[in-house]
């Protein structure tokens, strides 16, 4: 009834394996202990209190027939006897040597010790089948003359009581185990299909459907709450693949751009009759090719580790004014060559915790982009302000600039915009740049400068110690 | 500037004779490092394990070892500070594929002289391989001197013959460098390192544009060049022949 799929062995494999049926069976265990300990009250409270009512009574009368004389106690017994009609109560005298004097028993109850209190024994009525015992509580007592005095009540009216009782229990608590067990397994079965389903998806985005979503049904239950985040985050999956894919894309692109023109040259070379300095020029050129693509995966490489090694291991105190200064000095040669005026404009100094190494790298980049893309005889400016207690470097040229709509991308890995095509590992230089920013906590921000490009980083002191 | 192309035979002399150890378990690169430094006139022996490596360290007089950082059984790090804690000082170049900032450090402190990340231009690690070996002048040095050039680091001052030579800071602390070690092939990538602190490579050709306005100063028109272009590889600082 439950199966939708495989045979029923399965079924209950699956079925002991799942958590609800688990939970469903704990509970029904809770159910059943909890009824038990209820029937157990109930019990204690009915049966149990008749049985006590019976013990006070045959002691009471026990005790008050000891005391008369020996006329009235056997008048007392007959009484007792012949006035029951239920056959339900027993009194006998014995004499002192153990032999009936009167009433409805024929022999001493054995092991019923004559100290006036209550025990439970068996008894053999007198007008009875020889075999047929029944259980009683009782009391013996010896008299002033040495008789002995039976009171009993035949309990077994007690037994029924109690074995009432227990099929009240059966008959209550198994249909309630069996529905509890029942309900724990229709729970679990419908789990176990929703768990299905979903293993049926990630099945099919492990063969490489990566368009496919986890199913979500409308109820907005957990299960849909579950598969919609698990979608979410399958479509960033997604969106990274082909990010990835592209990157792929475009590092083939730039690794076969010089290794071609590497392989057209050694090829023409081998062709023509060259001459020994032809050749040697050949594979300088051949050379320049194969570093460019190296570099290329040097780079890829340094980007990679940065971004995922999240590397602090070379952070200390350390002074961005000293930082620009440097870069201002490592710079200057190469402005000058293009009659590009660097100018560096600090006040006072600023310390920050980073990496000295990597944030020359990354303004030395940004700079090393201003001296190339500045044209002969430009200016470019490098800042280092404050803003709000946080300093800012702030790098300032009147070249071509960057267009609104690209700024955003351009720190993307392999992004080229119009004003870097064709420049070499350009995308990868400001993803570099992007990684070492991201690592000390300082936001890239790239401004018009009207004519040009201004990049303003704004290093966030606060977090960067964390 | 003017282009010497400077034949192998010229920049091995020195150091040839000098036996180098290689641990590096990778055989091609192990075969590609060999023949270049025995082209370069090296003596050099192989090894493909940590191990083995380091017990031939400790046997053999080596004058410069190459390490790689991975290896098998003995990692090139832990080879390197057992050697030091038994107070063997043969410099040792490590070479390695894990090329982050923290590896790097990482591999100076376990007592490596120099670190080059893979991949590498092989006559990277051969210039590194002969800084290595040949140790720069005695730093206590107050006067230096190449041929006609003269400099005296406690004047701040430079000459070429009876020429006085005006130096901006960053200038005199390169010619200074070089000067330290006259005839030796210097790379792009060691000049960033040691002069400028720079541990990376910019796309611009910087280096170039410092040295090209230092000898610009330093070799005036109508003297014999000292300053040369090795093709390829980097700088050298000599007086020829």
């Amino acid at each position: 009834m439950f199966v939708a799929s495989g045979s029923f062995s399965v079924f209950l494999i699956d079925l002991a394996q799942g958590t609800t049926f688990r939970l469903a069976c704990a509970f029904a265990g809770f159910f059943g202990a909890s009824t038990v300990v209820l029937f157990l009250f109930i019990y204690w409270q009915t049966a149990g209190s008749e049985v006590n009512r019976i013990d006070n009574l045959i002691a009471k009368d026990a005790k008050i027939v000891a005391e008369l004389p020996s006329d009235a106690v056997r008048q007392f017994v007959e009484t007792r006897v012949t006035g029951d009609f239920h056959r339900l109560s027993y009194a006998a005298l014995f004499d002192a040597q153990g032999h009936p004097v009167a009433g409805n028993l024929d022999t001493l109850p054995e092991g019923l010790p004559p100290d006036g209190k209550v025990h439970i024994t068996r008894i053999q009525p007198t007008e009875r089948a020889f075999d047929e015992l029944e259980s009683v509580r009782a009391v013996e007592r010896r008299l002033g003359d040495g008789e002995l005095l039976v009171i009993g009540r035949n309990s077994e009216e007690v037994e029924r009581l109690r074995a009432e009782l227990i099929s009240a229990l059966e008959l209550g608590l198994i249909p309630a185990m069996i529905a509890a067990l029942a309900g724990g397994m229709f729970l679990s079965w419908r789990t176990s299909n929703r768990v299905k389903e979903v293993h049926r998806a990630a099945e099919r985005i492990m063969r490489g459907h990566l368009r496919q979503r986890l199913p979500v049904r409308g109820t907005r239950d957990e299960f849909d709450k579950l598969s919609h985040s698990v979608n979410l985050m399958l479509d960033e999956i997604e969106r990274l693949l082909d990010e990835l894919k592209a990157t792929g894309d475009e590092i083939a692109h730039d690794l076969r751009t010089p290794l071609t023109r590497v392989r057209a040259r050694l090829e023409n070379t081998r062709r023509a009759d060259a001459t020994p300095e032809e050749l040697e020029a050949a594979i300088d050129k051949a050379t320049i090719g194969l570093d460019q693509a190296l570099a290329i995966i040097t780079a890829l490489l340094r980007i990679r580790e940065l971004e995922v090694g999240r590397r602090r291991a070379g952070f200390t105190q350390i002074d961005l004014a000293e930082v620009v200064s440097a870069i201002h000095d490592l710079y200057q040669p190469l402005a000058e060559e293009k009659d590009i005026a660097l100018l560096l404009e600090t006040n006072g100094s600023a310390p920050i915790y980073g990496d000295h190494d990597l944030l020359i790298e990354a303004i030395g980049n940004l700079v090393d982009n201003a001296v190339k893309f500045t044209p002969e005889g430009g200016k470019i400016r490098v800042i280092l302000a404050e803003r709000d207690g946080m300093p800012v470097i702030r790098i300032e040229d009147n070249g071509p600039g960057i267009a609104p709509e690209e700024r955003e991308m351009v720190f993307t890995r392999f992004y080229r915009s119009g004003r870097t095509k064709g420049t070499m590992g350009m995308g990868l230089g400001l993803s570099l740049v992007a990684a070492i920013t991201r690592l000390h906590n300082i936001s890239i921000d790239i401004g018009d400068n009207k004519p040009g490009c201004a990049i303003e980083l704004l290093v966030n002191t606060a977090g960067s110690a964390s | 500037m003017e282009e010497m192309p400077i034949k192998i035979v010229e920049w091995d002399a020195v150091t040839a004779e000098s036996h180098i150890l290689l641990i590096e378990d990778d055989l091609d690169t192990a075969l590609e490092i060999m023949d270049d430094l025995k082209a370069r006139g090296y003596q050099v022996t192989h090894v493909d394990n940590g191990r083995r490596g380091l017990d031939l360290a400790r046997e053999q007089q080596f004058d410069t070892l190459v390490v790689d950082r991975m290896l098998p059984e003995l990692d090139g790090l832990s080879i390197i500070e057992t050697l030091r804690g038994e107070g063997i000082r043969v410099p040792v170049l490590v070479v390695s594929a894990l090329g982050d900032v923290d590896e790097r450090v990482r591999g100076l402190k376990a007592g490596g002289d120099d670190y080059l990340v893979k991949p590498f231009v092989l006559t990277e690690l051969a210039a590194r391989v002969e800084a290595l070996l040949r140790r720069p002048a005695d730093p206590r040095e107050t006067m230096l001197q190449v041929g006609p050039l003269e400099l005296d680091l406690l004047k701040r001052s430079a000459r070429r013959k009876t020429r006085e030579i005006e130096l901006l800071p960053r200038e005199f602390k390169l010619l200074e460098y070089m000067m330290r070690r006259p005839s030796r092939v210097m790379t792009r990538d060691m000049l960033l390192e040691e002069v400028w602190n720079y541990r990376f490579s910019p796309r611009s050709n910087l280096v170039d544009v410092h040295i090209g306005k230092l000898r610009r100063k330093i070799d005036a028109p109508g003297e014999i060049p000292l300053f040369y272009n090795v093709r390829g590889v980097g700088f050298i600082l000599r007086v020829p022949n």
